[in-house]
């Protein structure tokens, strides 16, 4: 994780030697960056992305500039009449042994004379721990960081620095804005102070339930209104079973017709007959239907009671009216709404 | 499962969902009835197809396509299609566009007609109304040709055809020339007249013969079909009726006429002094009498169930193709004899006379003409008007003529001079009297509660009244005794079997076919449930009824409960008397056991009932 470094002076701009540390606590990057969003245009108002390299010591590295170069412990280590090389991996572990004599070979420092390791200078001076001090204080070696790299004592650093300064509302105390009017606030007296942090009207509102209106049935409404407005009564037209005779036979429909035919009709198999019919009625239908009445020529064919006894599904309204007219004309006296 | 609550007047469903397993509803189909072939299709008007230059030829004019369909307009008939025959042809048999077809290029004009005008299904006779519709021509007078009484030609009646077929008229015509288009024109209107008023053969049937070919007198004869043989119209050998039933009935054309005989121990069948068979009515005619474009005189059949009609279909015949006779309009009569000695003369072509007055014409319509203009006006439709010498108000009589049997009644001359005179003329005026409307309480009713429902939040659906036996029963858990729901004798598919007894199984099949709309599910419907009922004069009643089902991951039984509670208050008392406690405990095959209530009246009586919806249902 990287923590950040805050410099104590908003306005100076960073370099490459090491940042003085701040008095504040370190705080992570991530919170770093939710400040700078939330408090623009409060504090700043140029947030500028510097980058910067540098090498670092790695921990390894660190504790040779510390404490020595591990070839001089080796060489310190050698004592006037040399050792063996058994006692000095014993000494400092395999591995380490062989990183100090290699570079203490290089140094020239050591020699091999059989089997045993001797020393070839009396002083060493810790070339390396003052290098490794150097690159610690930030001085930039081109040459000879190649070689640091290989023994793996630097790693490259990213640095990434902000620049800060006061924005034009820059305030020492932070206000928070409000996103909601609440009861507390109201109870309290707080609303007097509220701040109110902007609506995003581009959001939708929250979905409701509702319910609905099937739309044919609205635009039937419509239609029974413009006849109520002019005048018209409704009929009663919840019957769905009806018989031939008046959803046929009253409208003067002919007993032979297309429009009776079963692939036209749902004739009923229960109920399948209506007995009950009008007799006196009848009689004038059939008559009318059969040889003409009322300025009639009529059909001139055999009219047939069964046939007007079918029962039926209701192929028209009209057999409705045809009953309503049947109705009417029992009343002493015909007229409008009477 | 879904809650359900359903019965007069108030019925509600809910329902909570396991994700929804509904039953499969069936898809099978109810095979057309037995006697009939392919099912008909829609009752449209009938179509004429002529040929444009033809018709332009007899009408005396070239008209531009909207000049004439102008005047189709102004006639009360309408201009369906444009085609060629080549067109016509591709199109029956289904080819490519740049096919070669066989049939010209001719321009053929397809012109719907009212289906009571047999009188316009020809080219001739819709020229002949069109020209004197334009005032071009006047109506024709068709005549008698006077003929002694014993030189007639006779038709015997045996008394066997009264079994099968009891009625014949016949006609001939003298002197005529068919050339090959005026020879198809006559074959097309016999055909058009089967298809209509002869309601395809069963009520009359028309036959047409050479009778130069032909020894009057004639019989009318049934006989049992082992006893007749004869060639066949389009046949070279001899066939015997019955055989030729069965030869017949691969017959793409005829196939369809064989069942109005085959079943009788009788078929009809008229021969000559010779014995020649001139036709087996209605399926076929004797190849020797066939008519030939050299043929001079024609002698015409119709035999019939209907008398009427086939004088009607007879009149039709002889008014349309007389004008080729050799004296224009005139046709020669045939005596009809029947077998228990009376005698008619056919064909029929008098005039049917009636008075009416000025009032009852012009009246009905709302305009304002005079005698002497509706007079004009009715001479352009082929009614022969005049003024008639009546003292009281102005008064008109018209005569009839054969060609137009559709004019039963003094609303039919009104219908007449409105047409003439232009139904966009008639001025549109308000009603003279005032009147108060209304609706019916019950729909007003209906209307409250719909409003009521979907304000709390559910959707109203509209599903049908028809339905299969199965959803409205089996799908329930419900049996049929036979005494519940209204059933259909023909069916057009098993969909559509009974009338709905419930509105729940309608509630159901919507939740099914919508089953992945998202959570809560709440649908209700108003409408009329139909069941048998023997104090109604028909026998069956319809119902309003009111059903609500909602269907979450939570069964939701209490949330029906809400809205029959929210119902319940706002109809209660004063108008409907609900107690403290409205719910009694139910045990309907419907619901889980112990998960369903009914509702009742304070005297007892149930509305209605809800509850969780048994998973074997859904």
């Amino acid at each position: 994780r990287r923590t950040w470094r805050a410099r104590s002076s908003p306005t100076s701009t960073p370099t490459a030697r090491s940042p003085t540390r701040a008095p504040s606590p370190p705080i992570k990057r991530l919170r770093a960056f939710h400040i700078i969003e939330s408090t623009e245009p409060c504090l700043l108002s140029c947030p500028q992305d510097i980058t910067r390299e540098a090498w670092v010591l790695t921990d390894e590295a660190k504790g040779y500039a510390a404490g020595g170069s591990r070839e001089v412990h080796l060489v310190a280590a050698i004592p006037p009449e040399g050792a063996s090389r058994a006692a000095l991996k014993e000494e400092f572990g395999d591995v380490v042994f062989d990183i100090a004599r290699k570079a203490a070979a290089k140094n020239k420092w050591i020699r091999f004379e059989r089997g045993i390791v001797l020393r070839t200078v009396e002083d060493t001076t810790d070339e390396m721990q003052e290098l490794l001090k150097r690159v610690e204080n930030g001085e930039v070696v081109p040459d000879l960081i190649k070689e640091l790299k290989r023994r793996k004592l630097v790693t490259k650093e990213k640095v990434i620095w902000y620049s800060l300064k006061k924005g034009p509302e820059f305030v020492v105390k932070r206000k928070t804005l409000a996103t909601d009017v609440t009861r507390e606030h109201l109870k309290s007296g707080d609303w007097k102070d509220l701040e109110f942090k902007d609506y995003n009207y581009e959001a939708q509102g929250q979905p409701i339930a509702i319910g609905y209106s099937q739309p044919l049935l609205e635009v039937r409404e419509a239609i029974q209104n413009i006849f109520l407005e002019m005048g018209f009564s409704e009929m009663p037209t919840n019957m769905f079973v009806e018989s031939s005779f008046w959803n046929f036979d009253a409208l003067f429909q002919p007993q032979q017709h297309p429009a009776r035919d079963s692939h036209d009709t749902f004739f009923l198999k229960a109920p399948a007959t209506t007995t009950q019919l009008p007799d006196d009625y009848l009689e004038k239908v059939k008559q009318v239907h059969q040889s003409g009445g009322y300025g009639s020529k009529g059909y001139g064919y055999d009219w047939k009671r069964d046939e007007a006894e079918k029962n039926l599904l209701r192929t028209h309204t009209t057999a409705v009216s045809a009953r309503m007219l049947y109705k009417l004309a029992q009343e002493e006296h015909f007229a409008p709404n009477s | 499962a879904p809650t359900c609550l359903s019965k007069p007047p108030l019925s509600a469903f809910t329902s909570s969902g396991s994700p929804a397993v509904l039953a499969r509803l069936p898809g099978s189909r109810v095979p057309p009835p037995a006697n009939n072939t392919a099912p008909q299709p829609p009752l449209a008007m009938p179509t004429v197809s002529v040929g444009r230059d033809r018709l332009f030829a007899a009408l005396g004019r070239v008209y531009t396509q909207d000049e004439f369909e102008a005047l189709c307009f102004d006639f009360g008939i309408e201009l369906d299609d444009v085609t060629t025959e080549k067109a016509i042809i591709r199109k029956e048999k289904h080819l490519e566009e740049d096919v070669e077809a066989d049939g010209d290029d001719e321009v053929i004009y397809k012109i719907e007609v009212a289906a009571n005008r047999y009188d316009l299904l020809c080219l001739e006779g819709l020229a002949r109304s069109l020209r004197i519709f334009t005032g071009s021509e006047a109506t024709p007078i068709f005549k008698i040709a006077s003929i002694p009484r014993g030189s007639m030609l006779q038709m015997h009646v045996r008394p066997q055809t009264s079994q099968i077929r009891p009625y014949v008229v016949c006609a001939v015509l003298r002197g005529v020339t068919f050339a090959e288009v005026r020879y198809n024109s006559f074959i097309d209107l016999q055909d058009k007249l089967h298809q209509n008023i002869c309601r395809k053969r069963t009520l009359v049937a028309i036959g047409t013969h050479d009778l130069d070919t032909l020894q009057g007198p004639f019989s009318y004869e049934a006989l049992p079909p082992q006893e007749i043989n004869f060639i066949p119209l389009k046949q070279e050998q001899t066939f015997r009726a019955d055989a030729l039933m069965d030869f017949y009935r691969s017959d793409m054309k005829l196939k369809k006429f064989l069942h109005i005989i085959e079943n009788s121990p009788v078929y009809p069948v008229i021969y000559d002094s010779n014995r020649t068979v001139l036709s087996l009515p209605p399926i076929i005619n004797g190849a020797h009498s066939a008519i030939t474009l050299k043929t001079r005189n024609v002698f015409i059949e119709c035999t019939a169930t209907d008398l009427t009609k086939a004088n009607i279909v007879l009149n039709t015949m002889v008014a349309m193709f007389s004008e080729y006779c050799e004296n224009k309009f005139e046709v020669e009569p045939v005596e009809v004899v029947s077998h228990d000695g009376s005698t008619a003369i056919y064909p029929d072509l008098s005039c049917y006379k009636m008075e009416v007055s000025l009032s009852d014409i012009v009246g009905p319509i709302g305009i304002s003409l005079d005698e002497t203009q509706v007079i004009s006006l009715l001479n352009k439709m082929q009614l022969q008007a005049d003024l008639c010498s009546s003292n009281r108000e102005p008064c008109i009589s018209v005569s009839v003529p054969p060609t137009r049997s559709d004019v039963l009644h003094a609303r039919d001359l009104a219908e007449d001079v409105a047409i003439a005179y232009g139904y966009n003329n008639v001025p549109k005026s308000k009603p003279k009297s005032m009147t108060i409307g209304g609706r019916q309480p019950l729909n007003r009713f209906s209307d409250k509660i719909r409003a009521e429902v979907a304000r709390a939040g559910y959707m109203e659906v509209l599903t049908f009244v028809l339905t299969s036996h199965e959803e409205n029963f089996d799908m329930l858990n419900r049996t049929d005794d036979g005494n519940k729901a209204v059933i259909i004798a023909n069916p057009r598919t098993s969909e559509f079997e009974v009338v709905r007894s419930s509105l729940m199984s309608c509630l159901l099949k919507t939740l099914k076919h919508n089953i992945d709309h998202p959570r809560p599910i709440k649908i209700f419907e108003v409408g009329d449930v139909v069941s048998l009922d023997t104090s109604r004069d028909v026998g069956a009643s319809n119902n309003r009824r009111l059903a609500a089902l909602y269907c979450n991951s939570n069964s939701g039984f209490e949330e029906i409960m809400g809205l029959v509670d929210r119902i319940v208050k706002i109809v209660r008392a004063p108008h409907i008397n609900f107690g403290q406690t409205y719910y009694v405990p139910s045990s309907e095959p419907e619901f889980f056991t112990k998960r369903q209530c009914k509702i009742v009246m304070s005297d007892g009586k149930q509305v209605g009932y809800l509850g969780i919806v048994h998973a074997e249902v859904c």
